[in-house]
């Protein structure tokens, strides 16, 4: 049986491929079409499930889409939406997924409609190799919901409350990720990883902007907010509140700007550690599955599985609403056979795209860079990189197939040396050329995980934050309140990834590498080769393990190339959006 | 609060579900929605119009105490499309004149461009006769519409000119089009699903849209420059009648009806009648095509075609002419050109609102004595060679100088054509090559381009040869080490390089680079170059990429338009190119479907040699078939699939929704492939392997691939020739 998910039109748009009860292919449009981002049908992403499953159209039994358009269109129209204005009407269209996936797709089949917080939850849920566990899912919105409580158990999830729009902790948290000066939608995090320089100094201020309510229930005060208008995220009344007037876009960090991040994190963290309590208590459960755009906020994750009730926390890596193709698919495939789903717990987010080495080859030849090929000497290119490393070197890091989520988790890896002082400042301005603050995040195999960070568990997807212990100096990776957001490794989900850090402990004696995603700031995380080859080029990065090739940085070639890259991208530049508001439509 | 929550709720739950299930009018809607009693809201992410003062892509600042207008680097993506060099337009001087030329890219002098451009040598000539105190600012824009050289009219005000001069009505397609109401769309729609021949009425309606265009531009032209003392000149663009084929998508049938299948009967038999060059029959034949649908260029291409072998070049200007118009009838896109039934609403508009005008085939045909515009004055379908641009120029400067001085002068200047720079006008001739190439133009013609680019600088063959590399070659051109032989050389067009995917394999502009780089011993590893990386060994290569399609970057644009999952055709035969080794047999895997489906079975040709014949379901289905050694060839291979005509009118039952409905009469989906592929079986070995790479293939020798053209396959014919 063949089921594909999809999510499209808001953002993140992403396809999968549920074959006979196994994940097997998953992957965000945004690496194919290189729009990050983008909202579109995934139709490229979709022609790589088909591809990766080796089945044709004809053999995909459903497709289930991750929302159900007609409960949307009501919550968009309640917000005021002029339906008749013609470019609201081709967007609103309730009948546009299903249009579109027919016209587009060619698809003939029956395509199933799955609420768009039950396909977070199942997202969560079903790959989270639990019987039975309590399900909270946190969005901006979906149709109607923002926040779920659910319960699981085997293959079925019953959904037991809901907090309607426009209350919602997502859109509060953007709303203030705007006030700060960022994007919408890609800000949040950014946010997350500024809150730790400042002080919880406006937390009393902020929760008058949200009133507590019984049970799962809390509200916004709506005189803050402007969201539902689509125009502007807040209204003057939160200046007022606040005292400031917004930071504008990439202007000068100030102290206030830090400590209202700060207490917008303490704020998320205690509703989410109170809301979590009320759902231990109605459920009685000792897992947590969560899920939703506010799940990949790791450092409230942590907290909460640290102070609340729950004895197991799962987060699938696609938390977000390319996640949702994925767990629309998991309710449609349990539906039909009744079953579990089979890669229940998900192992690995290796989903998308890969490339033959011969393919890779021959992209690279006819580049200016000259590269070492280390076919059948795989221990040889891993100690070669394990040195550069260890010499101070930026690596970009790319290998078989490309990771699912947001994160990179050693397929598409920027990978550096953790203990280096002056490695962060050097990847976020250099490299990555993005703010100073973001931190980076460390990645070590699973066993040795515990003697350096205070985690007891596996954290495969890097999703929950935790203390580095005290003596180890890890500067590059260790936030400024001593946090780390962990990824661990065993040999049996990524062996080259796995393999790469013993050879790095055994010149150093450090078994931890700095791991980041394999791009620059506004572009997607790179996904084929010739996408690595430019972010190599562009991002000043030291060298390129590419498949079995090795690339030391040469600044003639890298001149070259990069002259190419220019002329090309004078002459065309793609349409990208810069979001102020929330894209409900 | 809740309470009015949850009514308000309640209320836009069954408006969605009404909406949804269609049950509901927009009065209907508009009467609930005001009814929510909210302000709608406009859409997000607008952007707040500035009240800064522009001229396009230039801004006004004022520089050491005089106002100019700076090019502005917030418009750095509209660039490419304007005049490169000038950056700044200072304010005007009060002892010059002021000529500001506006226009399309045939006014920015594509492919010549920065170094020799419509509007210096407009000033050239015109300093002849007014010493300096003239001055021309090029404000000519690639690809503007009808509508946006209005809106740059309006602001050129700001420059204080003396004169408008606007070259344009090449890319105003579209605009005629808008210009049909829903009302008339809807008759069209009707006429066309009628069947009827000859199809008078739309026709008509057509008409009427091109002059209600006309007045609509000349109105808005008239209130923008009411008031001033403003000379203006109309130049009214050619089109290369002789040179320009239909591409292969308008050679194709469309608007099909009940005649549909004697018109391809009709066709095949004059592919005959031109075979045998017997000229009396396919005249008559011509006519009969263009009786059963007018709204085809063949017939008219046919016809105008005896007619110049008769010598009557008047007949057959004004068919090609017709032909050429002929694109107006299909909704989707096709090159932009100038349609004669733009020309008399023009000309009458002119009059009315004391415009000048110069007519461009009436000065190249006084030019070329009687003669039809050709390839000595365009260098595609509408953009001009250096002689071309020279006598359109020669023209504006005459009627500005009758204007302004009331003299009937006669310019004399050296001519352009000899006194210009070879490694520009080789580089003009290349790029021109590559443009008829994506334009689906004859092998002849790309030749001729090719061959005239070698001719003015051999240095050329530097760059074809990096050109050929780069086609043949997987790695993205933006990465690869070939286009850096393109790169800082600002006659470049590197917006033409954003066409990459359309460099296949196999084309007719690869073939000629090829034989020119044979004829000069530089084509040894091109063979090897092509098995390298195109090999099919083992490994399943996905046809349905552009790179093995092998339709022009023109028909692939139409098909990929609606950036589907997979590939519509709207011709009777989809054509693929893969690369063999002609070790093993190859499988091939095909899923594909004919939209409403027929009775007639579906043929998938390899080389000219069917391999098989399929069902015309309407569904998906999936084969797979084994392709014998014996049908192939070592190198590049054809697989070609053969649609069926569709048995009845489509759409004939849908409703019309909106104008662009008319594309699914007017070019209906003859088959669509979700999935094509090939592959080596290696355990097939049936035939001793060639080793030396060199003994395989001999692929950029110029010719055409072998296909057996026996048996009635091929009696449609698909070449045409006019």
């Amino acid at each position: 049986m063949n089921i594909i998910g999809i999510s499209a039109f808001y953002h993140d748009s992403a396809c999968c491929l549920i074959k006979d009860g196994a994940l097997i292919a998953a992957a965000q449009e945004e690496r194919f079409s290189r729009l990050k981002n983008d909202p579109g049908l995934p139709v490229k992403s979709f022609k790589h499930c088909l591809k990766e499953g080796k089945i044709s159209i004809n053999d995909v039994d459903r497709i289930a889409f991750y929302e159900n358009p007609v409960k949307k269109l009501s919550r968009q129209l309640w917000c005021g939406y002029n339906y008749l204005d013609p470019e609201l009407t081709k967007k609103m269209d309730p009948r546009r997924p299903e249009k579109e996936i027919r016209d587009k797709l060619g698809y003939e089949g029956k395509i199933e409609f799955v609420d768009h917080h039950l396909s977070h939850a199942a997202s969560s849920f079903l790959f989270s190799g639990y019987e039975s566990s309590a399900i909270l899912t946190v969005d901006g919105v979906g149709e109607w919901a923002t926040t779920t409580y659910a319960t699981g158990e085997q293959n079925s999830i019953r959904i037991m409350e809901e907090v309607c729009f426009p209350d919602s902790l997502g859109l509060l948290y953007s709303a203030i990720t705007n006030y700060l000066g960022f994007n919408v939608n890609s800000g949040e995090y950014k946010v997350m990883g500024l809150a730790p320089y400042g002080k919880p100094v406006y937390l009393d201020l902020l929760l008058k902007v949200i009133k507590p309510g019984t049970n799962g229930q809390f509200s916004l005060n709506m005189d803050y907010f402007d969201f539902t208008s689509g125009t502007r995220m807040f209204t003057e009344k939160l200046e007022a509140l606040l005292g400031n007037k917004p930071r504008k876009k990439e202007s000068e960090l100030l102290a206030f700007h830090l400590d209202i991040a700060k207490s917008l994190q303490v704020l998320l963290q205690d509703v989410l550690l109170e809301k979590s309590k009320y759902l231990h208590s109605i459920t009685g459960k000792e897992n947590l599955c969560l899920a939703g755009g506010v799940a990949l906020n790791c450092v409230a994750n942590g907290y909460i599985l640290r102070n609340g009730p729950f004895k197991r926390l799962f987060v699938p890596p696609a938390a977000n609403d390319a996640g949702g193709a994925q767990g629309a698919a998991a309710v449609v495939y349990c539906q039909l056979s009744g079953k579990k789903i089979s890669t229940s717990p998900l192992k690995t987010t290796y989903l998308g795209a890969s490339f033959s080495d011969k393919e890779i080859e021959i992209v690279l030849k006819n580049t200016s860079l000259k590269g070492v090929s280390y076919q059948g000497r795989r221990e040889e290119l891993l100690n070669e990189t394990a040195k550069r490393l260890a010499d101070g070197k930026v690596i970009g890091w790319f290998q078989g197939r490309a990771e699912f989520g947001p994160r990179a988790l050693g397929s598409r890896s920027i990978l550096a040396d953790p203990r280096n002082p002056e490695m962060r400042d050097r990847i976020n301005q250099m490299v990555k050329k993005r703010e100073s603050f973001r931190p980076f995040a460390p990645v070590i195999p699973e066993e040795k995980c515990a003697i350096y960070f205070e985690l007891d568990h596996p954290s495969p997807f890097m999703l929950e934050t935790c203390s580095v212990k005290p003596f180890h100096d890890l500067p590059a990776i260790t936030h400024v309140d001593n946090s780390a957001r962990v990824q661990t490794v065993n040999r049996r989900d990524n062996a080259m990834l796995a393999d790469l850090l013993s050879a790095f402990e055994k010149i150093t004696d450090c078994p931890i590498l700095l791991n980041t995603s394999f791009n620059v700031r506004g572009e997607p995380i790179v996904n084929s080769p010739a996408d690595a080859l430019i972010c190599f080029s562009v991002a000043n990065l030291d060298a390129l393990v590419i498949g079995d090739t090795l690339i030391d940085r040469n600044q003639f070639q890298i001149d070259e190339l990069n002259k190419l890259i220019n002329c090309f991208d004078s002459t065309w530049v793609p349409v990208r959006t810069d979001r102020g508001v929330y894209t409900f439509i | 609060m809740k309470e009015n929550f949850n009514s308000r709720k309640e209320l836009t739950d069954s408006m969605a579900n009404a909406i949804y299930h269609g049950e509901m009018s927009n009065e209907k809607i508009a009467g609930l929605l005001s009814k929510l009693n909210k302000d709608s809201k406009s859409p997000p992410n607008r952007e707040a119009k500035t009240n800064e003062k522009k001229v396009g892509i230039f801004t006004l600042r004022n520089i050491d105490g005089e106002n100019c207008f700076v090019r502005d680097q917030k418009f750095k993506a509209d660039f490419p499309y304007w005049n490169k060099t000038m950056n700044v337009i200072k304010e005007k001087s009060p002892k010059k004149k002021r000529v500001v030329l506006l226009g399309e890219s045939v006014a920015r002098g594509w492919l010549y461009e920065p170094l020799h451009a419509p509007a210096e040598v407009l000033e050239d000539i015109l300093h002849q006769h007014f010493s300096q105190d003239i001055e021309v600012v090029d404000l000519a824009v690639t690809s503007i519409n009808a509508r946006e050289i209005l809106e740059l009219c309006e602001e050129a005000l700001a420059l204080s000119p003396d004169a408008f001069v606007i070259y344009a009505g090449n890319n105003w397609k579209q605009s005629v089009i808008a210009c049909l109401t829903d009302a008339e769309g809807y008759e069209i729609y009707r006429e066309l699903v009628s069947g009827k021949p000859g199809y008078a009425v739309i026709s008509t309606l057509v008409s009427k849209a091109f002059s209600r265009m006309v007045d609509i531009f000349f109105i808005q032209l008239k209130r923008i420059t009411s008031g001033r003392n403003l000379e203006m000149v109309f130049i009214i663009p050619a089109f290369n009648l002789m040179d320009f084929q239909s591409s292969e998508i308008e050679k194709e049938m469309f608007m099909p009806n009940l005649k549909a299948r004697a018109w391809m009967q009709a066709r095949a038999q004059g592919l005959n009648f031109l075979e045998k060059n017997d000229l009396e029959s396919l005249a008559k034949l011509a006519q009969e095509l263009i009786d059963l649908n007018s709204f085809h260029s063949l017939g008219y291409e046919w016809l105008a075609k005896c007619k110049l072998a008769a010598g009557d070049l008047k007949s057959a200007k004004k068919l090609l002419e017709t032909a050429c118009q002929t694109a107006i009838y299909r909704v989707t896109s096709t090159s932009s050109r100038f349609f004669v039934g733009l020309k008399e609403p023009i000309v009458k508009n002119c009059h009315a609102n004391k415009v000048h005008y110069v007519t461009m085939d009436e000065v190249f045909e006084q030019h070329l004595n009687g003669g039809l515009p050709d390839r000595t004055l365009f260098l595609d379908y509408s953009h001009l060679t250096i002689k071309g641009i020279e006598l359109s120029m020669i023209a504006c400067a005459k009627t500005l100088i009758k204007a302004w001085s009331g003299a009937e002068a006669e310019p004399q200047i050296d001519s352009y054509e000899i006194k210009c720079d070879p490694q520009m006008a080789s580089t003009a001739h290349f790029l021109a090559a590559m443009h008829n190439n994506l334009c689906g133009q004859s092998f002849e013609i790309i030749d001729y381009h090719c061959r005239k680019a070698f001719e003015y600088d051999k240095r050329i063959l530097s760059k074809m040869n990096a050109y050929i590399r780069m086609s043949l070659s997987k790695t993205p051109w933006k990465i690869n080490k070939e286009s850096l032989a393109f790169v800082g050389n600002n006659l470049i067009q590197m917006g033409m390089f954003r066409y990459e995917p359309h460099a296949k394999i196999h084309s007719a502009l690869l073939r000629s680079i090829g034989k020119i780089l044979r004829e000069n011993n530089l084509a040894e590893d091109l063979d090897v170059i092509l098995l390298e990386e195109h090999t099919i060994s083992g490994e399943e290569t996905d046809l349905l990429t552009t790179k093995y399609a092998a339709d022009s970057m023109l028909c692939m644009t139409e098909l990929l338009a609606k950036e589907k999952g997979f590939y519509s055709e709207i011709k009777l035969e989809s054509k693929f190119y893969f690369v063999a080794s002609f070790q093993h047999s190859v499988l091939a895997k095909l899923t594909y479907r004919v939209p409403g489906g027929s009775a007639d079975k579906i043929k998938l040709v390899v080389n000219g040699k069917l391999q098989v014949e399929l069902p015309a379901h309407p569904k998906w289905s999936t084969h797979s078939f084994d392709i014998p050694l014996s049908d192939l060839q070592s190198g590049i291979n054809e697989l070609s699939i053969h649609w069926v005509l569709p048995s009845s009118g489509t759409g004939k039952n849908k409703p019309m929704t909106s104008i662009t409905d008319l594309n699914e009469v007017i070019s209906p989906v003859l088959g669509e492939i979700q999935a094509l592929s090939v592959r080596e079986e290696e355990h097939l070995l049936s035939k001793p392997s060639i080793n030396n790479l060199s003994e395989v293939i001999n692929i950029f020798s110029g010719e055409e691939i072998e296909r057996d053209r026996s048996g009635d396959l091929f009696v449609e014919g698909e070449e045409l020739i006019i």
